[in-house]
């Protein structure tokens, strides 16, 4: 019996400390290897883009063109987003409030429609569309009487990609935005 | 008829032989799994297989991986030894497998849930954000990305189907403790009656001379 617990007990030893001994010899060079596989450092060089590279959070995003269809009181927006990242993703929602630049008066809300995929390293347009609320009606008659277009901005943007929800103070300016 | 059942720990063989099927579904399945957004950040955390996935780049720390296949070999042999015992209680040998096998899947699963609740409880004290051992939350994550910026994500956990089986697994290896002081009773019983036969014919013997 006692030769039983015996090999018993050097099994218990055995299959403990040989996985273990055998990763320390493999990695006894490199003990930060351990814990620190090669993929953490792909990802931390290749996937995760640099701030400076990313320029801040509108600098991925640019202004390409917009236009208003009168009888849905709809402004239509474009914009071109490149994903900086080597990973796909999926803009599924984005949502910010358009405010009128020269007199910081609310005009609406803008949404994206579907979800936009962006592979990696790719541009895609994404169409972002607001309604006119009938203040901002009023306010483009008083305060912007006859003109076509209107400098606006959009605030309080809140992006979700991927499940991530990003909300962000960064104002992005639009000039001469068509509103009649 | 009830004796020879009696001669097989069947709650230690149901044991032994879920305390494997353990580590088969754990080569495929986590115990434990945290997923951060729309497939972001994945952890499968478990005591015998645990990777995890960022950004679409999966890897594993050696430690760790060392570490997994020494709980897959402790799970291995002691459910092979647990089935040998279960076959064979009645030997002399049989209660130190049995001392041997029972302890190490209730162990292993008490170790798994101690480290899982102190590391969620380590991130939320030292990141801030609260990761549940079970369910969803929208966490805001300490990512210092661009001033004024915030970043929230959903945040999915969940317990496995190869941990309640783990649980199966020990409570049926803790059974099989309880259940073999029975199998033994049975045994003494029997040795009993072998050694009390031989003892009647003799007397018959002695009486006919």
């Amino acid at each position: 019996m006692n030769r039983v617990r015996l090999i018993l007990t050097v099994i218990t030893i055995v299959i403990n400390a040989v996985p273990v001994a055998g990763v320390l010899l493999m990695y006894q060079n490199n003990l930060l290897g351990l814990v620190v596989p090669p993929e953490i450092n792909t990802i931390v060089n290749d996937v995760v883009v640099p701030e400076e590279q990313l320029g801040g959070f509108p600098g991925n995003v640019t202004f390409v063109d917009s236009h208003y269809d009168t009888t849905s009181r709809t402004a239509m927006l474009t914009f071109e987003v490149t994903n900086p990242l080597q990973f796909d993703m999926t803009v599924d929602s984005m949502s910010a409030d358009v405010r009128c630049d020269e007199h910081d008066f609310p005009l609406g809300h803008a949404t994206i429609n579907d979800p936009v995929a962006i592979s990696a390293g790719e541009t895609a347009e994404i169409d972002v569309a607001g309604t006119w609320t009938q203040d901002a009606l009023h306010h483009f008659l008083t305060a912007h009487a006859g003109a076509k277009n209107v400098d606006v901005e959009l605030t309080e943007i809140s992006v979700t990609v991927n499940g991530v929800s990003i909300q962000t103070g960064e104002i992005i300016k639009i000039p001469d935005f068509p509103v009649m | 008829m009830k004796s020879m059942h009696l001669r097989i720990n069947w709650v230690g063989l149901a044991g032994g032989v879920t305390t494997i099927v353990v580590v088969a579904v754990s080569l495929f399945y986590p115990w434990w799994q945290l997923r951060v957004g729309d497939g972001l950040v994945t952890a499968n955390v478990s005591p015998l297989n645990t990777s995890f996935s960022v950004l679409g780049t999966s890897f594993t720390m050696p430690l760790v991986w060392a570490m997994n296949i020494a709980s897959i070999l402790t799970f291995l042999v002691s459910g092979i030894t647990m089935i040998i015992y279960s076959l064979l209680p009645a030997k002399s040998y049989s209660k130190t497998l049995l001392g041997f096998a029972y302890k190490k899947p209730l162990y292993t699963l008490l170790v798994f849930v101690i480290l899982l609740f102190a590391s969620t409880l380590l991130v939320q004290t030292l990141l801030h954000f609260s990761v549940p051992l079970e369910g969803s939350t929208n966490s805001a994550l300490p990512i210092p990305l661009i001033q004024g910026t915030t970043v929230s994500a959903l945040i999915s956990t969940g317990f496995q189907l190869p941990f309640w089986l783990a649980i199966v697994a020990a409570g049926l290896c803790i059974a099989a403790r309880i259940y073999h002081k029975r199998v033994a009773a049975v045994q003494e019983q029997e040795v009993t009656l072998v050694v009390a036969t031989p003892i009647a014919p003799l007397a018959t013997e002695a009486s006919a001379e």
